[in-house]
C-alpha cells in the first residue's frame, strides 16, 4: 500500500446510531449505567431525551475505519479521549489522517490522528493510532 | 482513594465465544472480521471480565457518587497481535494511578487509571490496556 504523510484515511460512517444496539452492548459488557438503556433515566439526569452510546462503541467506529483501510489485523496501538456524547439517532463519521510512516521490527507502520465526529460537527472521540500497513512482512517472533 | 494504587484485580481468564463476537461486531456496525479475528472493541470489556472485575466493581471501589458521575477519560490499547475467536486469554492487572484534580469549571474529580495485561495460554503477551476513568466529586 502506497501511503504518504498527510494522506486522509477513507471515512467510515454510520447512522442512525441504534438504541437497541446500546442495550445489547450493555448486556455484553455488563454495564449497569442506565443512560445506555433507559430514556427515563437519561431525562431524570438532565441529559436530554435520547440514550447515550457507550464510549467503547464510539471507539469501535474508529476501529472499523482503520480496519477497513489497513486490514483486519492491522491495529498496533490506539490512544483516544472521549470528548462528547453520541446519542441514539445520531449520524457519525470516523476519520483520520496519516501523520508519520516508519519501520519497526521489519514492519511498515503508519501513525495516524483519528477521530469520530457527529453530523453536527461535534467531535466525540479524538486520538491517535498506529497501524501496520498491508504488504508489511510479519515480524519474527522472539524465542 | 490513594490506597487503590497498586491494588491488583483478582485475575483470571476470558474466552471469546463465537456467538458473542457476532453480537459485538453487530453492535459495532460491521460483519465479523475474517480468519477468526475478534473485533478489537473486545479490549474494553474482555480484560475487565477476565481480570475478575465488573464495571460495577470499579464504580464501587472508586466510590462513584452515581453512574452519571463517571466519565471515560483516555484509553490506551497496545495490540501485539489480534484477539481470536474461540481462544482463551489470561488477564491480570490492577489500579496504577489515582489523581485528584480540579476541572476547568471548578469541580473536583478523581482520575483513576487501571491497566490490564492480556496473554495467551502460553504466557505470550497479546495486548495491554490502560484505561482512565474520571469520577466527578460533589465535594
Amino acid at each position: 500500500m502506497d501511503v504518504d504523510v498527510g494522506a486522509p484515511i477513507p471515512a467510515w460512517s454510520l447512522g442512525p446510531v441504534s438504541a437497541e444496539k446500546m442495550k445489547v452492548f450493555a448486556a455484553i459488557a455488563r454495564d449497569p449505567n442506565p443512560i445506555h438503556w433507559d430514556r427515563k433515566a437519561v431525562a431524570e439526569r438532565g441529559l436530554g431525551e435520547r440514550l447515550i452510546n457507550q464510549g467503547p462503541t464510539n471507539l469501535g467506529y474508529v476501529i472499523n475505519m482503520l480496519l477497513a483501510w489497513a486490514g483486519p489485523a492491522s491495529i498496533r496501538d490506539l490512544t483516544v479521549r472521549f470528548t462528547a456524547n453520541v446519542f441514539d439517532g445520531d449520524h457519525v463519521v470516523a476519520g483520520g489522517v496519516v501523520t508519520a510512516i516508519r519501520e519497526e521490527r521489519g514492519e511498515r507502520l503508519a501513525d495516524c490522528d483519528v477521530w469520530l465526529d457527529r453530523r453536527d460537527g461535534t467531535r466525540a472521540v479524538a486520538g491517535s493510532a498506529t497501524v501496520v500497513l498491508p504488504g508489511s512482512p510479519a515480524p519474527a517472533r522472539a524465542g | 482513594m490513594q490506597g487503590l494504587v497498586g491494588r491488583p484485580f483478582p485475575g483470571g481468564t476470558f474466552t471469546i465465544e463465537p456467538w458473542e463476537n457476532v453480537l459485538l461486531s453487530d453492535v459495532m456496525g460491521v460483519d465479523p472480521l475474517p480468519d477468526g479475528i475478534a473485533h478489537p472493541a473486545y479490549l474494553f470489556h474482555a480484560p475487565l471480565a477476565g481480570a475478575g472485575v465488573r464495571i460495577s466493581d470499579i464504580f464501587e471501589l472508586c466510590h462513584a457518587e452515581s453512574e452519571e458521575a463517571v466519565r471515560a477519560g483516555e484509553y490506551h490499547w497496545v495490540i501485539n497481535r489480534p484477539l481470536r475467536v474461540g481462544t482463551t486469554y489470561r488477564m491480570s492487572g490492577g489500579f496504577v494511578g489515582v489523581e485528584r484534580k480540579q476541572g476547568r469549571r471548578g469541580g473536583l474529580m478523581d482520575v483513576v487509571t487501571f491497566e490490564i495485561d492480556i496473554r495467551d495460554e502460553d504466557g505470550e503477551a497479546v495486548a495491554s490496556t490502560v484505561n482512565t476513568w474520571i469520577f466527578l466529586r460533589s465535594s
